[in-house]
């Protein structure tokens, strides 16, 4: 654009449409120049390639730059301004390759500034805010003239932002501008070498294990978080815990940040209580966190707080000042003063953790409003965590999240996600998230069978999908023990000790033998079409007769389902003892009989009632006799068989004649009495003596694989466990304690005398105390959980493991991390048990000729597969010796070690890496964006191209998409089968590559930016449709390597 | 110059040339990325539509939001050369409207409040080539089906109705456009026509 003024014409470059643009104007002047001097704010290598063809004829250009920024002192100042000016360039040069790829045109800038035709200084004296081009003809004649304004040397500077740089003519003016700019020149830095180091950087080949390191470090980048000095300085947890619990700590942390919750689910015995006392310490110590810890009685006394007092003295303990509280899952349903500290907790509280978290897999019953229903611990728990004002991080532990359904795991995070359907929309693309779990739970279906109900029974299918799944991915650090391990090995060169599991041994019995009759009569139970037991009382939908036809089909299933829990519930009892056995047939006697009262209204009713009853007196009075031996004048029933809601079981509900069948449901109900009473009174001949089960318990407690060692009896009814420890007493089996969830000893006290080196303590100091060490421990699953039991070696279950992920978590108890100070203690103290230390052994009670038809009544009760068979292969009697070689046991033992996950191997796979060149890691964070190389596909491996993405997703906290808050994939473009690949595991496979893997690049750079445009294009249809990312959220390529033929 | 947005309309055929007119006269911030760039694909499948009301449509693109928390969507729906399928259009409807029922919506996919959906189509033969936004408004005297209602215009319309449509447009569509208020005003304020006959 020309403007008139006095005669002359002012000659204004602004970059408009239609007038100059500073492009044109440098490319008519490169054209008849000999050399440009620039002065300029920045330098980006857009201008010059711009200028591509164009600055090459130029003898010499020099490019003066400085920055905007100011510093107090020189020594800032220098060095901000010269790493500005290259991070500038650096960004430009990234920009660039996004179109420009093979960044064409750059080499020739490269050499011009090795041989210095460009040559490029840095004015950090002060703020260097100056734009000017002089340009220098060739002729004489047309001589220097000069633009003056307001481009910077970069492309929008030169082409598209609206600019005003007006052109000096005048030769005297030129003149005192290049004196200007010699005076700035002089005094400038020389950066020209930099700048090549900056360049050189993006334009150097690279090898093939360069992109794959960089590929596998971008992966797990964002996974972890990397120590920080507080860590590595003052944390005084951090130098105990292994490298595996450090990983876990920080992608913990990252994690939580992310997403507001997280899971640490590693495998039984891995030591998530070191991981969680970890955290404790940093939230509490380094980031000034109120903490709250959730954990389970026994678990709470016997673990956390010695823990506590042990490694975090310095913390603050419960009665000094101190920002951690610590409860028993059961005091959220506590009474006095415990909801009002709930309420301050709620108030106060920023973290929460939960050890065994899986405990809060069951919402339950949310409580009504007229506060006759208590609402379910869940529901206290998702109470507290309710509190807008101040929100809540939480950190789950458990190594079964999932127990019975996969959405057991969708229960836990909706304590953190607060039922948001679309709360990882954003972040992880799940915009549903309970139709996300159905969908998962379908495709698990499909592959084990419509009609499991129980995931627990295909731990590796279930495994397998979670495995795969991106919010388990996500929000879950899980680990096997052979990870573990294999990480330790790597680090240290040793591993922690765990012991040998030896292969579960079988303790045969015969059913037959102890109930004699019995069994007869109750498999005869099992052939009505209602097996074993009507119930009408626990099912009157079935008996609803009335006009209310919007009965919740729901509900009806609902009840149905109860009586189904009974029946099984019945047939584990029989199964477990006869002890329970009689006392369950008791209890539902009683309840039986309330029915009937409640119901029994007309004189024939009440005159056959009192009948009934007179005649079966001595039944009733011999079966509480039982109850009294057990459980003494005042004792609690067990909470353990909890399959059924108590006040479900209590509640007898008085039913109306016109809309009930109640005659009907009455006869039944005495159909079900007389059934009871057969069993009782068959029952009542029953002699310890002839208890086969409990015989074969006391000749292996004595037999030499047994005496003197610790023994561990696990079985699932305190009514078994009570009955045991009464006749393992009478048969002289000494040092014997038992503990159930009604046990009104101290749980701590019992754990610590049954296993005190484990527990802080020792076999002299029990003794010292007057307590005395306990030997053979009978439980029920109470003891299954988190506590250190490892002074056993042996244990015992003495009921068929209906419930393989139970099985593993009592396995656990003494199949853990063994530590090397403690077992050094135990048999400088005990060295007869020096041989058996290391190992774990196992029995499981089983009764090998009854088996079959424990297993098809309990199919006919459930409608399900047994889990059993499917876990230790025990269908036909197979599992007998331990010399079989189970497919279905291997199977266990893989569940239970947890075989490597193929993103566990490539974690290994590059902390090989790092510890085989220590410089690895700096290196590869200093490779340029979208690194590129090619290689020779490997034999089996895929044609195609590989691409590295880092995806953005929504940080919640700034409100913006960014990398940080996003996550790490890889793409591979398979040409043969003109498909996109995503699974890390297999792409892998095709990239993996050696330092000395040659570069070998045949690809045409067409073919390749076709294939980079696909996988954008997938990446925008998928993932960022998924986490619904606004215009201009781009996925940034990391790294890519064309796979050829060679 | 002021717009002569009657002309502008007359000339819109394409999406493209929708974006740019919301860009250039509205104020979008839409920037200067291509069509493609701007939207997200679906494909009727995806969507769940059957084969015979695939058929009809060419393609089904949504516009990318603009800002992190935007609370509405618009999607772009090519049908083939006829009139406005309106059982196809219902069908995407159906596909990306939050359910009541949490557990009916998609996993994956983002669904939006009936009320936050604007459609946009494009149908009609060669010259005829038109451009219509559609919204479902919220059932009303328990009618179960969503109201259709239409804003539409092509270059035979006459000049009265184009300045009435860009009227509705600049009243309704200028940005900025980030409060729930605006997006009522946008979405549902439109003197939207009935559907039009045939449809």
């Amino acid at each position: 654009m020309t403007v008139e003024s006095k005669g002359r014409d002012l000659f204004i470059v602004d970059n408009s449409v239609t007038g100059w643009t500073g492009l044109r104007y440098l490319e008519e002047w490169s054209g008849i120049a000999k050399s440009f001097d620039i002065a300029t704010g920045y330098f980006e290598i857009g201008a010059l390639l711009a200028l591509d063809g164009k600055w090459q004829p130029l003898e010499k250009i020099r490019i003066l730059m400085g920055a905007e920024t100011t510093h107090r002192t020189r020594k800032a100042l220098l060095e901000a301004v010269r790493s500005r000016a290259v991070q500038i360039l650096d960004g430009s040069i990234e920009t660039d390759k996004e179109s420009n790829p093979f960044l064409h045109g750059v080499p020739a800038i490269l050499e011009a500034l090795r041989s210095r035709q460009i040559e490029c200084r840095v004015y950090d004296k002060d703020k260097f805010h100056a734009k000017a081009y002089i340009t220098h003809a060739k002729l004489e004649v047309v001589g220097s003239q000069a633009l003056v304004g307001s481009s910077n040397f970069t492309k929008p500077g030169l082409s598209e932002n609206v600019e005003l740089n007006i052109q000096v003519q005048s030769a005297r003016e030129v003149a005192q501008l290049q004196e200007w700019f010699e005076t700035y020149w002089n005094d400038a830095r020389e950066v020209t070498d930099a700048v090549i180091e900056t360049i050189d950087r993006h334009t150097r080949l690279y090898t093939p294990f360069d992109v794959y390191a960089k590929a596998l470090q971008e992966f797990f980048r964002g996974h972890e978080l990397t120590a920080t000095e507080w860590d590595e300085t003052r944390s005084k947890m951090f130098p105990r815990i292994d490298r595996y619990q450090k990983e876990a700590y920080w992608a913990l942390m990252k994690i939580a940040r992310q997403h507001g919750g997280a899971f640490l689910c590693d495998g039984v015995g891995l030591g998530k209580t070191f991981v969680g006392l970890m955290l404790i310490e940093r939230l509490i110590l380094h980031e000034g966190k109120r903490v709250v810890l959730f954990a389970p009685k026994a678990t709470k006394e016997a673990v956390w707080e010695p823990h506590l007092r042990e490694y975090l003295p310095h913390i603050g303990g419960a009665s000094d000042f101190s920002n951690l509280a610590v409860f028993s899952h059961t005091d959220l349903s506590r009474k006095g003063d415990f909801p009002e500290r709930f309420r301050r907790i709620a108030e106060l509280a920023d973290v929460v953790i939960i050890d065994e978290a899986h405990y809060f897999r069951n919402p339950g019953t949310l409580g009504g409003g007229d506060g006759e229903v208590e609402p379910s611990r869940y529901y206290r728990l998702y109470e507290l965590l309710d509190n807008a004002t101040r929100l809540k991080t939480l950190f789950m532990l458990t190594a079964t999240p999932i127990n019975n359904r996969l959405s057991d795991f969708r229960h836990m995070a909706e304590l953190f996600t607060r039922r948001d359907e679309a709360y990882f929309g954003r972040t992880l693309g799940v915009n549903n998230l309970r139709a996300h779990f159905n969908q998962m739970e379908k495709a698990l279906r499909k592959r084990v069978g419509y009609e499991v109900t129980d995931a627990s029974a295909h731990m590796t299918e279930t495994q397998e999908i979670l495995a795969t799944d991106a919010i388990f991915r996500q929000l879950v650090v899980q680990r096997s023990r052979a990870y573990a391990r294999e990480s330790q090995i790597r680090e240290s060169g040793k591993s922690a000790a765990f012991p040998e599991r030896k292969a579960p041994q079988v303790a045969a019995y015969s059913i037959r033998k102890t109930y004699g009759r019995l069994l007869d009569m109750f498999e005869k139970a099992f052939t009505r079409k209602s097996p074993l037991f009507t119930l009408p009382m626990y099912y009157p939908l079935y008996w609803y007769r009335g006009p209310d036809t919007s009965i919740d089909r729901w509900e009806e299933g609902r009840q149905e389902q109860v009586v189904g829990l009974i029946r099984t519930l019945f047939l584990k009892r029989f199964e477990s003892s006869v002890a329970a056995f009689e006392l369950s047939c008791d209890r539902l006697l009683q309840k039986l009989l309330a029915f009937l009262e409640v119901h029994s209204e007309t004189d024939a009713e009440k005159k056959r009632l009192e009948r009934w009853k007179s005649q079966n007196a001595e039944i009733l009075g011999y079966a509480t006799q039982l109850h009294l031996e057990l459980f003494g004048q005042d004792g609690d029933e067990s909470e353990d068989e909890d399959i059924l809601p108590q006040e479900m079981l209590d509640a007898v509900e008085h039913l109306d004649r016109k809309e009930y069948e109640v005659e009907e449901m009455i006869s039944e109900t005495f159909l079900d009495l007389d059934q009871i009473v057969q069993f009782l009174d068959e029952a009542r001949k029953f002699k310890p003596r002839n208890d086969d089960k409990l015989q074969k318990l006391i000749r292996l407690l004595n037999s030499k694989d047994l005496t003197g060692e610790k023994v561990l009896i696990f079985t699932e009814f305190a009514d078994t466990a009570r009955y045991l420890k009464l006749q393992l007493e009478q048969a002289d089996i000494n040092g014997l304690a038992q503990v159930d969830s009604a046990t009104k000893t101290s749980r701590a006290d019992v754990i610590q005398r049954f296993s005190p080196y484990y527990n802080g303590t020792s076999s002299a100091e029990i003794v010292a105390k007057g307590r005395q060490e306990i030997r053979v421990l009978i439980s029920t699953d109470v003891l299954s959980e988190g506590l250190n039991l490892q002074d056993a070696s042996r244990v015992i279950n003495y009921d068929i493991h209906w419930n393989p992920v139970r099985l593993m978590q009592r396995i656990g108890r003494v199949d853990r991390r063994m530590n090397p100070e403690v077992e050094k203690r135990l048999i400088a103290d005990h060295p007869e048990l020096a041989s058996s230390r290391g190992t774990a052994s196992f029995w499981n009670f089983l009764p090998p000729d009854e088996l079959n038809a424990i297993l098809s009544l309990y199919h006919k009760v459930t409608q399900k597969t047994l889990l059993i068979s499917k876990t230790l292969g025990i269908e036909g009697k197979k599992l007998l010796t331990p010399e079989d070689n189970y497919e279905a046991l291997k199977e266990f033992n893989q569940a239970y070690e947890g075989s490597k996950t193929a993103v566990e191997n490539m974690h290994l796979e590059y902390q090989a890496l790092l510890q085989a060149d220590p410089k690895l890691e700096t290196r590869l964070k200093g490779l340029p964006g979208a690194t590129f190389s090619g290689r020779k596909r490997v034999a089996k491996g895929v044609r195609g191209v590989f691409f590295c993405y880092s995806l953005p997703a929504l940080d919640k906290e700034q409100n913006e998409f960014t990398e940080a808050a996003g996550t790490t994939r890889w793409y591979l473009y398979d040409i043969d089968r003109d498909a996109i690949l995503e699974e890390p595991g297999e792409i892998v496979e095709s990239i993996r590559s050696k330092p000395e893997t040659p570069r070998t690049c045949t690809t045409e750079e067409d073919t390749l930016v076709e294939m980079r445009t696909k996988v954008e294009k997938h990446i925008k249809n998928t993932y960022l449709k998924r986490v619904d990312a606004p215009v201009g959220v781009k996925p940034k390529l990391r790294c890519w390597m064309e796979l050829n033929e060679g | 110059m002021p717009t002569d947005h009657r002309t502008r309309l007359a000339n819109i055929r394409r999406f493209d040339q929708l974006v740019a007119y919301l860009r250039d006269e509205l104020g979008w911030p839409i920037g200067s990325g291509d069509f493609e760039e701007l939207t997200f694909e679906y494909s009727p499948e995806e969507l769940g539509i059957d084969t015979k009301n695939a058929a009809k449509i060419q393609e089904i693109k949504r516009l990318r939001p603009l800002s992190p928390k935007q609370p509405w969507g618009i999607f772009f729906v090519k049908f083939e050369p006829k009139k406005l399928p309106v059982v196809a259009l219902r069908r995407i409807l159906s596909q990306v409207a939050l359910k009541k029922r949490a557990s009916a919506n998609s996993a994956e996919r983002q669904a939006w409040a009936a009320d936050d959906l604007l459609f946009v189509s494009n149908y009609g033969e060669g010259s005829e080539r038109q451009i219509s936004f559609a919204h479902f408004a919220k059932p009303q005297d328990g009618h179960d089906l969503p109201t259709l209602k239409v804003l539409g215009w092509d270059n035979r319309d006459t000049a009265l109705h184009l300045a009435a449509v860009a009227k509705e447009l600049t009243q309704h569509l200028a940005w900025p456009g980030r409060s729930r208020r605006w997006r009522r005003s946008t979405i549902s304020s439109f003197r939207w026509s009935p559907r039009p006959s045939g449809c």
